[in-house]
């Protein structure tokens, strides 16, 4: 079967209610922006396919479904990602202060190398505009990631977001010789079912 | 806060985020039941859940002051305000839980002697928190010892109410210091201690125990080769490279990752600096490969969410030697351990077994006998019976022909599909499975709160329950209300149904059970002891789950519960274990060594009819129960599904989210259902890195249709 990709990543986004996850997902995802609701009953995560240095690399977004209303992430979510997008609304401190919670959270769950990176959203909103540009770029010196204000609503910085963080997460992968593991790498396997009319089932090893 | 705009008024309400209780949710949410899930603790999964050493540091605390605990009286004035005319209120218990005799015992040193400790700031924390609880909880240690053996004999009076009683004990005996988490103990006695221990091991260079080294043998390694590509080297990596992260200390594991050998001597605080790496099940179970759960996992997609790795063996205890059963046709063709006549029986035997309804008239004398009696007149060698017996029908000698055909058969129906043995073991824990489901049921709507639960059931006229009242004080209404049954209040249970419960013990040892040089996934049977009537059952499990760090492994013991857990297990710990009692073990003795263990008794409530007094529209369900595997909560979540919407499709598949995306137009929108398998193809393909092209097709020749035994 001809590839259709080089690369697969598996990319979560967190952060607090409101602050425009889905948003983001849907703009880098479908290039659209809904700003009233956006039914995500039912997709668990979305996908999209780019091109970094001639190699094609899928992107696997996943949303939180919901769970972060209430901390209630499950453990789960978080096995197997590979780079985390951390998002805050700039409009609101609440958020931004909680990106500490959550990053508290990622340290407990998820791989210890994944990448991660912040993202302030809605700055087409400066009216309102609670924290400042610097504070979120202080944050990030802080934990050492990367940082960007982005807008899903004017289409600003979402792109770049996602292709800095797959391409440090390439980066990061390249670096390692032999075949080694991204972050994610679990080596379990999957249960898949077979498309073949037999009954046959199979085993796939997976690096999600 | 986000209070403000949860809505108030669901479908179903479900109490406990067990695996049942999960199920039920997923498959409520997936055919648009609007659904609030609560749970009291704050994590996922209740009796069935998966820990981390640090979590579970936090658990055992958790249940110690719960057990200490008393109800705080319900005044249900406080809640008038919120009832219409006509309803009461039904209290449900808020400290009670199904858990007891929780006792956790160290016997390693605190933290190496010769080196000048630099904590990472989590262990810190976890060091700090801890310190100050424990000495309370070894002051009680004497009475609560008392309060626990009470318990039991109420149990025994079985109509009493059930009170837990949780026990951290320190134990000081012969040279092995037993302390529990606190830093603030003094260290002479267990550096003495641990020079003992160190003599002991030193002696102790693996002298491994006789595993039938065979082709089928090797066949078996090729072929977790070839599904298990390149573990050893990956799993390496990623622990250098968090060893580095890490910083400070652990340096062993790393500096020997070739010579399994050597047996590394672990403290307290080197392994607590791993905290991360462990993932310790309250409630291990295996899944059958053609099991209930593993469909269902399969038809909902739910299968997207979790990952699995094959048990590699079956161990047996034969003779005072743990040695290798074989069970795939490759096994038994290549084993030294059985002779040719010997394997043409077995052969002949197990083929039998696989359509032994159709030939009634070999067994029919024997259905209500003994099945070691029909074993011998079948001329088997005592091994082979043994094999037979014990480690693949999973019986002991009083159980009938019938049911041990039945149990052969339903083991060698799950060979062959997935790996070598008929058993899956879900990757970072059977605990995470619940979560699969809780992840399905809000991707459909379902809403999700821990640290919440109900206080009391608020009941309107035809005894019909209208809603609850959550621990915030909210009023919720539903039309169902599906409930752990261990969080229900005694008016609610029917009377039998605390007379069972299920003893467990959480072992990490220094080495495996019966050391090869892979990573094995170990399941194993001993014999029942004093009292019970079923096997004890043995897990073991390698670094290769991410249950511990590597050179550690986790031992889980089950059985039913007859006294405590810590009587209950003690004769297989005696027997798999070095004796900790002793001075000097001997030299010879290359079992392994506890470093850390946990024992508990959870209520078993899978064997009873719950809801012979609940109202109508409040289910209770029961919790994970001693058995092996996951077909008591399937079945159960299907029942009660199937109860409250007869004739509703029992989680169909999700929609594939690849079918609903926009793609760069690089790529056409796979319309077809093999997502998983092109992601997983591929993407092994090029993660795996472009030196070693290992786990393509890895599944060919693994999985064979049918069983290969039919």
């Amino acid at each position: 079967m001809a590839k259709t990709y080089d690369y697969l990543f598996k990319l979560l986004l967190i952060g607090d209610s409101g602050v425009g996850k889905t948003c983001v997902l849907f703009r880098f995802s479908e290039d659209a922006f809904n700003s009233t609701f956006i039914s995500t009953i039912g997709i668990d995560f979305k996908i999209r396919t780019i091109e970094l240095d001639g190699k094609k690399i899928k992107l696997q977004i996943w949303d939180t479904a919901g769970q972060e209303r209430f901390r209630t992430i499950t453990t789960a979510y978080y096995r197997g990602a590979m780079g985390i997008m951390l998002v805050y609304d700039i409009t609101n401190q609440k958020s931004f202060e909680n990106i500490r919670n959550w990053i508290r959270n990622i340290e407990e769950h998820a791989s210890q190398d994944v990448e991660k990176m912040v993202l302030g959203n809605k700055c087409d909103m400066n009216d309102r505009r609670q924290v400042s540009e610097d504070k979120g770029k202080q944050l990030a010196i802080e934990y050492g990631i990367k940082f960007m204000e982005t807008s899903a609503k004017n289409s600003i910085n979402v792109e770049n977001a996602f292709f800095t963080l797959a391409r440090d997460i390439k980066a990061k992968m390249d670096r390692k010789l032999e075949s080694s593991s991204p972050s994610g790498k679990s080596g379990g396997q999957k249960l898949v079912k077979e498309e073949k009319p037999s009954d046959k089932r199979r085993w796939r090893c997976v690096i999600l | 806060m986000a209070d403000d705009d949860l809505p108030r008024e669901y479908d179903a309400i479900v109490l406990g985020t067990g695996l049942t209780e999960c199920v039920i949710a997923a498959a409520l949410a997936r055919i648009g039941f609007r659904v609030l899930h609560l749970d009291r603790n704050d994590y996922y999964s209740s009796e069935w859940a998966v820990f981390n050493f640090d979590g579970m540091q936090r658990w055992i605390k958790q249940e110690q002051t719960r057990a200490l605990e008393k109800e705080a009286p319900f005044s249900s004035e406080l809640y008038q305000e919120l009832l219409e005319d006509g309803e009461v209120l039904i209290p449900l218990p808020q400290h009670g839980t199904g858990t007891s005799n929780v006792v956790e015992k160290v016997f390693m040193k605190e933290a190496p002697a010769d080196i000048v400790e630099v904590e990472d700031k989590t262990s810190k924390l976890s060091l700090a928190s801890e310190a100050a609880p424990n000495i309370t909880s070894q002051e009680t240690t004497e009475s609560s010892e008392i309060d626990s053996q009470n318990v039991d004999n109420l149990l025994q009076d079985s109509d009493k109410r059930f009170e837990e009683s949780v026990v951290s004990e320190t134990v000081s005996q012969g040279d092995h210091s037993t302390q529990s988490q606190g830093k603030d103990q003094p260290l002479t006695e267990s550096e003495e201690q641990s020079e003992n221990a160190k003599i002991g091991q030193e002696k102790n260079e693996e002298n491994s125990v006789d595993v039938a080294e065979s082709t089928g043998k090797v066949e078996e390694q090729q072929k977790s080769d070839k599904t298990e590509p390149n573990y050893d080297n990956v799993e390496f990596v990623v622990q250098e490279s968090d060893h580095k992260a890490q910083g400070a200390g652990v340096k062993v594991a790393e500096k020997e990752p070739k010579k399994p050998d050597k047996v590394r001597e672990w403290t307290l605080s080197e392994l607590k600096k791993e905290w991360r790496r462990f993932n310790l099940d309250l409630a291990p179970k295996m899944l059958y490969s053609r099991g209930s759960l593993v469909e269902l996992l399969i038809s909902s997609d739910i299968a997207k969410y979790c990952e699995f790795k094959t048990v590699t063996r079956i161990l047996t205890h034969l003779n005072g030697k743990v040695e290798q059963v074989p069970c795939s046709r490759a096994d038994v063709f290549g084993s030294k351990a059985v002779t040719m006549v010997e394997k043409r029986m077995l052969m002949k035997f197990l083929t039998f077994c696989m359509e032994y309804e159709k030939h009634a008239e070999d067994y029919q004398e024997y259905q209500e006998k003994p099945y070691t009696e029909f074993l011998k007149s079948k001329k088997l060698s005592a091994t082979v019976q043994h094999y037979i017996c014990q480690a693949i029908a999973m019986s002991t000698d009083k159980t009938n022909t019938i049911e041990g055909l039945r149990r052969t058969k339903r083991f060698l129906q799950s060979i062959g599909r997935y790996g070598n043995t008929p058993f899956l073991w879900p990757l970072y824990g059977s605990g995470e499975l619940p979560q699969c489901f809780c992840r399905m049921c809000a991707v459909f709507g379902g809403t999700y709160i821990l640290r919440r639960t109900a206080r009391a059931l608020i009941m309107g006229k035809d005894n019909k329950c209208v809603g609850i009242i959550d621990t915030e004080g909210l009023r919720m209404k539903c039309n169902w209300v599906i409930m752990e049954g261990g969080l229900a209040s005694e008016a609610l249970l029917p009377e039998n149904s605390r007379n069972r419960k299920s003893s467990r013990g959480i072992y990490i040892t220094d080495k495996s059970l019966c050391t090869d040089d892979q990573d094995q996934i170990t399941l194993m049977h001993l014999p029942p002891a004093n009292g019970q009537t079923d096997p004890i059952t043995v897990m073991e499990l390698s670094p290769a789950t991410y249950a511990c760090p590597k050179g550690l492994h986790v031992v889980h013991l089950t059985c039913q519960g007859c006294n405590s857990a810590e009587e209950d297990l003690k004769p297989a710990e005696d027997l798999l274990f070095k004796p900790v009692e002793q001075v000097e073990p001997e030299p010879t003795d290359t079992r392994p060594r506890v470093l850390w263990s946990l024992h508990l008794n959870q209520m078993d409530n899978t064997g009873c009819d719950l809801n012979e007094k609940t109202p109508e529209n409040v289910v209770l369900v029961a919790g994970p129960g001693a058995s092996l595997d996951f077909e008591h909560s399937i079945l159960e979540a299907r029942q009660v599904f199937e109860k409250i919407c007869p004739g509703e499709e029992f989680l169909p598949k999700a929609p594939n989210p690849e079918d609903i995306i926009f793609d760069d137009g690089q790529e056409a929108a796979n319309g077809d259902s093999g997502f998983e398998a092109d992601v997983n193809d591929e993407g092994a393909d090029q993660e795996e890195g472009h030196s070693q092209d290992t786990d393509s097709e890895v599944d060919a020749g693994v999985a064979e249709e049918g069983s290969e035994w039919s």
